[in-house]
């Protein structure tokens, strides 16, 4: 019975492996096109992936990656045991679990909003006032917060002068750290994360909406029982994914809003490994805390997507 | 259909090509790995030094004008790295300029500058690793522990770089780099002739004589109408409290810039540089960072008293909102603005770039009442006047090294010898006789008088034009003993004795001293695993951070505490290693007489 079993599972994965290749050849032109994106990935994205094992050598400029000798976990225990390795780690779990707190909605609620404006004309203006941001790098987004901030002729002060208080360093300020943090990433990325909820929102039949009104639902239930449900699984899918990147809390943006005040709560791993690796030549140290940074991220998306499968039937796999 | 699919084919393949175009293989062939300090590329220049001799006989060579002899080559082509972020731009035609051709013209050789547009030790690094090397790289070289040394150290160590021990003395206008008074003890036996080296030299300092140096002009400013406004004379502030005193005058006396604006009551250049001009009056005066305690030991400034109340009192000019709170992360760019526009009452650091951001603001002509004056120069705790203390030689600077995939080691290093015969400067720096420049009475050449009322009308676009013949090309990048004011009288074009008055003078008011005898510095490299060591122990960011988290801390105590936790953590890391290299110290102290701290 079992061996009969076996024989016929193994005629359906050659049936369903014959009906691809079939589907192939007659969208062939089709698959074409994904070629260069399959080629791309393989080149830039797997094969580098060889050289995770300089995190296990002694790395040596003139013998390479793979002709230099082994050194085992040296470089992962000099890292765990170095006195910065909690607070370093610590303060990028920290940044990185605000943002997915206040930034990773903030898209979605951007996008809800925007699916409620009647007007298109106003509605394509504000879309594209929100995408701008985006295309402003970090380094000119500092300089403005600075400009505007600065103790010394900022508007900030200035305002708080005419109301009587005296002016404060703010980009200084330990507790305003994170809030600067928190606020200037969501106004750069909150536009431009919204685009893949607005195009979710347009793919939701817009019969439920119609069946929704009938039933006598106002625009918050049908945003809340209809639009919401009906990209969950776009939201669940991005939040898996979020997780992957718990341990980059944003490299030029933390590094350029560092300030000898915050400096204890604004070192993360990846400022640390510019600090310890990249300047003094030592790429396998680096290598070692980015490849326990990918480990760590690998284990939160499978727990991640473990989670939300079971209990909302979503998942990447 | 068949267009179609034409079309969908040629898009795939350009997309494809698109993708892989970054995928370029580097042609050139990787160095020949030695573990033995580059004994193989030392082998490799001995073979072509015999190949040179050989040639000597039935070659061609270029006679300058002073009658030294430069072998010439067939049209070799060499590319140069100038590892400087924010250097000038170079010729938009490398070799097709005139100062380019009239070299090749001569010596055949033609040497194509590039510069750096990413952070100098990240270049360094990718460059090193990826062996697609240039020709010549010009890089900085603060010694100990700075990023760059670091990495050009192993870099040699490697295999890197090209062992040039037993060239550079072939060459009559490079050898005296190496000398000892252009290049201090301390430079010679922990940088040059590192023990791990094995005998090999892989650096060429970028050195010149103290005449030819220009003073640091260190010190601390202070806007001209302050003084006068205050009823106090700068130049008698000597000792710190007096500084403070004269400070906090100024903050309460309610100054406005040219803008109308608050003012700032103290300034320093980018990410604090130089703040410690404002702390001289807390030591004695030396160079080092090691002092003898009255037990006869060697003891480290760090961990002394005197170090944790100078922190401190960086402290109190933060928490009195007398020291510019941004200053620790502020460009040089916003520095200039707000010295330029008068905004800070005092600066620090030098003196020239005090005087440069408000002539490029045009306060220094607009307002003259408003131009920075010398305030002391303060005293050293003991009471002897502040100098400029410079070594028996210089202790870092800036070098030329030659990857080990130097395509021709040989013609590199004859361009180098030629741009720096006298020949090669007066054609790099002051272009061509009649067209450009002129021999004065003295034999010295000057620009024409054409070219000088071009200069003073606009500098840049002068500069510009200049460079696009060729002429001051960067070729201060290729100087490696600074010989201007020797042979011309002038350290460079359009400089004449056009020299700032304020400068001037200040260059009295604290000259240079040089401080003799040897640098007990020098005796740190020999401790057992001092790489590894310094790293952690002398590392800036980490004090730094430290320090700079203590100036803001809310109380005095709290920055006590912090700066006693460097002390402490300096103390136990490494199961306290520091206290062993201390002892070292110490015995190596007994060892001679002549110890300069």
């Amino acid at each position: 019975m079992k061996g009969r079993g076996q024989n016929k599972g193994k005629e359906q994965k050659v049936q369903e492996r014959k009906k691809l290749l079939i589907r192939i050849k007659r969208h062939k032109m089709l698959y074409l096109f994904i070629l260069p994106c399959i080629v791309w990935l393989l080149i830039f994205c797997y094969a580098p992936m060889g050289g995770v094992v300089l995190a296990f050598k002694n790395y040596r400029y003139d013998r390479g990656i793979f002709g230099s000798e082994w050194a085992g976990l040296k470089h992962f225990r000099a890292f765990w045991i170095s006195p910065e390795f909690w607070s370093v780690f610590r303060n990028t779990v920290v940044i990185s679990g605000l943002k997915t707190v206040f930034c990773f909605p903030a898209p979605i609620i951007l996008a809800l909003l925007l699916n409620e404006v009647r007007a298109p004309r106003f509605k394509r203006w504000v879309q594209t006032l929100s995408y701008l941001p985006n295309f402003v790098s970090w380094a000119v987004v500092v300089q403005l917060m600075t400009a505007i901030f600065t103790p010394y002729g900022g508007v900030f002060n200035e305002i708080r002068k005419s109301m009587g208080l005296d002016p404060i360093f703010l980009m200084g300020e330990p507790g305003a750290f994170y809030p600067l943090v928190i606020l200037s990433d969501i106004w750069k990325g909150v536009g431009w994360g919204s685009i893949v909820y607005l195009a979710a929102i347009s793919s939701v039949d817009q019969e439920l909406y119609e069946a929704a009104t009938i039933d006598g639902a106002n625009r918050w239930q049908c945003t809340w029982h209809v639009t919401l449900p009906g990209i969950s699984a776009t939201i669940g899918l991005l939040f898996i994914m979020s997780f992957g990147g718990i341990l980059n809390a944003g490299y030029d943006q933390i590094l350029l809003l560092q300030q000898p005040p915050n400096y204890q709560i604004s070192k993360i791993l990846d400022t640390y490994i510019i600090h310890t690796g990249i300047n003094y030549g030592k790429f396998e140290y680096a290598s070692a805390i980015g490849l326990f940074k990918s480990v760590f991220s690998m284990i939160l998306v499978v727990l991640t997507n473990h989670l939300v499968k079971k209990y909302a039937e979503i998942g990447l796999w | 259909m068949r267009k179609k699919r034409v079309t969908a084919l040629l898009t795939a393949c350009a997309l494809m090509v698109g993708a892989l175009a970054g995928c370029g293989g580097n042609s050139t062939a990787p160095a020949e790995s030695s573990s033995a300090g580059g004994e193989t590329q030392k082998q490799e220049v001995n073979a072509e030094n015999a190949d040179a001799a050989a040639a000597e006989d039935d070659g061609e060579y270029y006679v300058d004008m002073d009658g030294t002899r430069y072998k010439k080559f067939d049209d070799v082509r060499l590319t140069m790295l100038i590892c400087w972020v924010g250097k000038d731009p170079v010729a938009s035609d490398q070799y097709g300029n005139e100062v380019a051709t009239a070299i090749r013209d001569r010596i055949g050789v033609t040497v194509e500058k590039e510069n750096v547009t990413m952070n100098e030790a990240e270049k360094l690094n990718m460059m090193f690793a990826s062996g697609d090397m240039p020709d010549i790289v010009d890089c900085a070289y603060w010694g100990g522990t700075s990023s760059e040394t670091t990495i050009v150290n192993k870099a040699a160590r490697e295999g890197r770089v090209t062992d040039i021990s037993d060239l550079v003395p072939q060459y009559e206008n490079l050898a005296d780099a190496w000398k000892l008074g252009y290049v201090s003890q301390r430079f010679i036996e922990t940088e040059l002739d590192q023990p791990d080296f094995n005998g090999a030299r892989y650096i060429l300092p970028k050195v010149a004589s103290l005449n030819e140096q220009e003073l640091g002009a260190y010190g601390v400013f202070v806007r001209g109408d302050v003084p006068e406004a205050l009823g106090i004379d700068p130049t008698t502030i000597k000792t710190t409290d007096q500084l403070w005193d004269f400070m906090v005058k100024a903050r309460d006396y309610g100054f406005t810039d040219v803008n109308g604006n608050d003012c700032i009551v103290a300034t320093a250049w980018h990410n604090g540089n130089k703040i410690t001009e404002f702390t001289q009056n807390f030591y004695e005066k030396g160079r080092s960072n090691y002092f003898l305690d009255e037990n006869g030991k060697i003891g480290y400034r760090t961990l002394s008293d005197d170090w944790l109340n100078e922190q401190l009192f960086f402290w109190k000019m933060i928490h009195e909102n007398v020291l510019d709170k941004e200053c620790f992360t502020t460009s040089d760019e916003r520095a200039n603005e707000k010295v330029g526009n008068g905004t800070a009452l005092f600066t620090c650091g030098r003196y020239h770039a005090t005087i440069d951001a408000t002539k490029s603001s045009g306060l220094y002509d607009a307002h003259p009442e408003l131009r920075y004056v010398p305030v002391g120069p303060l005293n050293y705790r003991d009471g002897e006047p502040l100098t400029e203390l410079v070594s028996e030689g210089t202790d870092s600077t800036p070098i030329i090294l030659f990857p080990s995939t130097c395509s021709n080691i040989e013609a590199a290093l004859t361009y180098l010898n030629y741009v720096n015969s006298r020949e090669g400067r007066i054609l790099t720096r002051y272009g061509f006789e009649g067209d450009t420049f002129e021999y004065n009475e003295d034999g010295q050449p000057r620009m024409t008088e054409e070219w000088v009322s071009r200069y003073q009308n606009n500098q840049q676009a002068t500069r510009d034009e200049l460079r696009e013949r060729g002429i001051n090309d960067l070729f201060d990048q290729c100087t490696v003993i600074g010989k201007g004011k020797e042979l011309f009288g002038e350290s460079e074009p359009f400089m004449g004795d056009n020299m700032d008055p304020y400068l001037k003078s200040y260059w009295e008011m604290r000259p240079f001293e040089v401080w003799p005898g040897y640098p007990i510095d020098a005796a740190a490299s020999g401790f057992e695993n001092y790489q590894e060591f310094a790293q952690w122990a002398f590392d800036g960011s980490t004090a730094g951070e430290y320090t700079q988290r203590a100036y803001f801390a809310d109380s005095e105590e709290e920055a006590r505490e912090i700066l006693e936790e460097y002390q402490n953590y300096l103390m136990t890391n490494d199961n306290g290693k520091m206290q062993e290299f201390l002892d070292y110290m110490t015995e190596q102290y007994g060892t001679r007489d002549d110890w300069a701290f």
